[in-house]
């Protein structure tokens, strides 16, 4: 009987093996994080969150820092708590980028437009499927390339 | 007579067509004459945006776009196909199919989107028609709070190379902000060398662009521009949306031409058949420079290979285009080459139009 | 191909039809209503005949062998190979829908799966519907063949979390739209050969497809 499952789940992994195009891994992280700004800086604005793995899987020259993998808009700076999907194939290590949007435009620092804040974080932990993060957003108009690593 | 010959004529027959088809083939085939034919006159052309690459160094993603950009089956070896089209050789081969006489390479480090080329690789690629290609060096930016010293030590080093005339940048591949000062300091490589530098302006097709406002609108730039005036930069694409294949920055692109001396324009890529079917959008940008009066900062580019034909392609909608727009001689004189020449002093020599 | 040999190959392909000519002079000058040329591109060999086909091209290449069932029903399985690096192995069955003296439709359905080695591996069950249309005179064989490919090619989602892993399917579909316009000749009863225009639109509609061009070979008999 065994002699049989096993012939069964070899003809299984065999027809599998002719059957699967694309296949991906995602893994679940529930991320309860703080967002805040300095102490008397404005805070009234949504705040635009990036999730990006620290470090991607490239190899040799096309190994780089950061890859966006979701983005959330919360209502403003405090507390936030995500659910996001982590695309094991692609990287190692979870970053969050966020900025202040204070104009409400959609758009980090439009020319002409008032400074709006932003801020990165690496997570410490990963991979877990609970994790937690404190940002500060402090420093105007950059993206994550000048923040990380 | 008849019955001696007739079971032989068949055949006789379709050897000799076969064999006058093959020989007239042979006849008239050849490099093309240099130049561009402007009213019965040949003017020099040079095409100052060519890729030389390895597709070794394409992140995977790419590859797999770019083979789904090829008809079937020539997508089923896109590696292939693409080496063809990458090598030194054959980059020489299109410009002279085109009947152009000077190339620019580009280098590039955008390991997000559009891969690898290497200085190194540029450089190497220039030996192979070291009067004719013309090289625009590169620098890594991912790392930047780390290895800003060394990426801009490496960038002058390579600047001091035979044959490198400028610096190539794409703030949407490369993932760094328009308006960031801490990039500014390549700026100040550009101008402390006298090297343009040419920038990718616009959205891109290519996975893992960053499309945001701030990585593709011109305008974000207009700050780098006021703060380095004896740095030259050339506003590639137009600050076209190839996205949604429409103008989204030409009117800024012109502002700043018209505002600022150290800006010129070059409207690559977004002429071609994919991104501007119509060829409506090529000849709106060209009419648009030639009314606010600034064909003197138009260099001619294409953003080739591509694919066999591009280029020349990409010139004739190019040229077409100018002649629609009314542009006289000298203005597409110095569109082609002229103004090409001036900004990264090159001369071009009587034989590149025949 | 370009163009140099494109002509080559034509002028070769018909040298080689008419050269054929001349060995098949011994055979009756009164064309025969059945032969491997006819049985190849029209399908349906009759009730015990055979034909087995080779037919190499651009892109496509082909191998075929039909079996005749009864009068109106064939077995078949064929593999189809593009540039060396997209298979599709196909068993299926094929009708005689229609027959006169200068006409033959034949519908065949067939299944089997595909292998494909790209930059994006594709691989998955790929069934066909195709009609072909052979209207002989004499030793050619003018026909045509409309079909519609379907091949479906699963993808794989792993999610873990906290509580477990969960797996799921999904399913991509490719359409292929196919036709071939062609020309067979019977050399003999047994032999024949065809030359063939192909279209396969692979990855339709999003997509854009070159034509092709086959040459084939065909062996049949009663078994």
């Amino acid at each position: 009987m065994s002699r049989a499952r096993l012939v069964f789940a070899g003809a299984l992994v065999f027809v599998l093996a002719g059957c699967i195009n694309e296949e991906t891994h995602l893994y679940e992280i529930e991320i309860d994080g703080q967002v805040a700004v300095p102490n008397g800086a404005p805070s009234a604005g949504a705040v635009h969150l990036e999730f990006h793995v620290a470090k991607t899987f490239g190899e040799g020259d096309l190994e780089h820092p950061l890859g966006v993998f979701e983005r959330r808009t919360v209502a403003g700076v405090g507390p936030v708590r995500e659910t996001v999907l982590y695309p094991l194939d692609e990287g190692d290590g979870l970053v969050v980028f966020g900025w202040l949007d204070s104009d409400g435009d959609g758009v980090h620092c439009a020319p002409g437009q008032i400074e709006e804040p932003s801020g990165l974080v690496k997570v410490a932990g990963f991979p877990a499927h609970a994790l937690s993060f404190s940002l500060t957003l402090r420093t105007p108009c950059v993206g994550p390339e000048s923040l990380y690593p | 007579m008849k019955r001696r010959f007739g079971k032989a004529t068949p055949l006789a027959l379709v050897s000799a067509l076969a064999l006058t088809a093959l020989v007239s083939l042979d006849v008239g085939c050849g490099t093309p004459p240099r130049g561009v034919d402007w009213n019965g006159k040949r003017l020099p052309a040079i095409d100052m945006h060519l890729h030389p690459g390895d597709w070794d160094h394409v992140p995977e993603d790419t590859r797999k776009f770019l083979a789904s950009r090829f008809p079937f089956p020539i997508g089923l070896d896109a590696e292939a196909a693409a080496k063809g089209s990458l090598l030194p050789e054959s980059i020489l081969g299109e410009i002279d199919d085109a009947g152009i006489w000077g190339a620019g390479l580009f280098a590039i480090y955008a390991p997000r989107t559009v891969g690898v080329a290497s200085n190194e690789l540029v450089a190497e690629d220039l030996t192979f028609a070291p009067d004719r290609f013309f090289g625009l060096a590169s620098l890594r930016v991912d790392r930047w709070t780390t290895d800003r010293d060394a990426e801009l030590a490496q960038l002058k080093s390579t600047l001091s190379r035979p044959g490198f005339v400028g610096i190539k940048l794409a703030h949407a591949h490369q993932h760094f902000r328009m308006d960031d000062p801490a990039f500014f300091p390549i700026y100040e490589v550009a101008t402390s060398l006298g090297k343009p530098l040419y920038l990718h302006t616009g959205t891109s097709p290519f996975p893992g662009t960053s499309q945001e406002p701030a990585y593709t609108d011109p305008t974000y730039l207009e700050t780098a521009i006021q703060q380095f005036p004896s740095a030259t930069f050339i506003l590639g694409h137009l600050g076209y949306d190839f996205e949604q294949k429409r103008h989204a920055g030409l009117e800024t692109c012109i502002r700043l031409a018209k505002t600022y001396p150290n800006v010129f324009l070059e409207p690559s890529a977004l002429g071609s058949a994919s991104s501007d079917p119509t060829g409506a959008n090529l000849k709106e940008a060209l009419r648009r420079m030639r009314e606010a009066g600034i064909t003197d900062r138009v260099i001619y580019g294409s953003d080739g290979p591509q694919s066999p034909g591009f280029v020349k392609g990409y010139l004739e909608r190019t040229v077409a285009a100018m002649k629609d727009a009314g542009y006289t001689e000298q203005e597409a004189a110095g569109v082609l080459a002229g103004n090409f020449a001036r900004v990264f002093g090159v001369t071009v020599p009587a034989e590149a139009a025949e | 191909m370009n163009m140099r040999g494109a002509l080559t190959f034509g002028a070769c392909a018909i040298a080689t039809i008419l050269g054929a000519s001349e060995a098949a002079a011994a055979e009756p000058r009164t064309p025969f209503p059945e032969h491997a040329a006819l049985d190849a591109v029209g399908g349906s060999p009759a009730k015990g005949a055979y034909v087995l086909s080779a037919q190499g091209g651009w892109p496509f290449s082909f191998l075929r062998a039909q079996v005749g069932l009864s009068d109106r029903i064939t077995l078949q399985s064929e593999l189809e190979s593009a540039v060396g690096r997209r298979y599709r192995p196909m068993l299926g069955i094929g009708v005689r829908l229609a027959e006169a003296t200068h006409v033959r439709l034949t519908g065949e359905f067939l299944a089997g799966w595909l292998f494909q080695r790209s930059e994006e591996y594709r691989r998955g069950p790929n069934g066909e519907l195709r009609f072909r249309l052979a209207i002989p005179a004499g030793r050619f064989v003018p026909y045509l063949v409309l079909g519609t490919r379907h091949a479906f090619l699963p993808d794989l989602l792993t999610i873990e979390r906290a509580s477990g892993t969960e797996t799921s399917w999904s399913v991509r579909h490719e359409w292929t739209p196919w036709a071939t316009l062609g020309l067979g000749f019977a050399i003999s009863r047994r032999i024949g050969l065809d030359l063939g225009i192909n279209y396969g639109w692979v990855g339709a509609p999003d997509t854009i497809a070159l034509p092709g061009v086959h040459l084939g070979l065909h062996f049949g008999g009663d078994r």
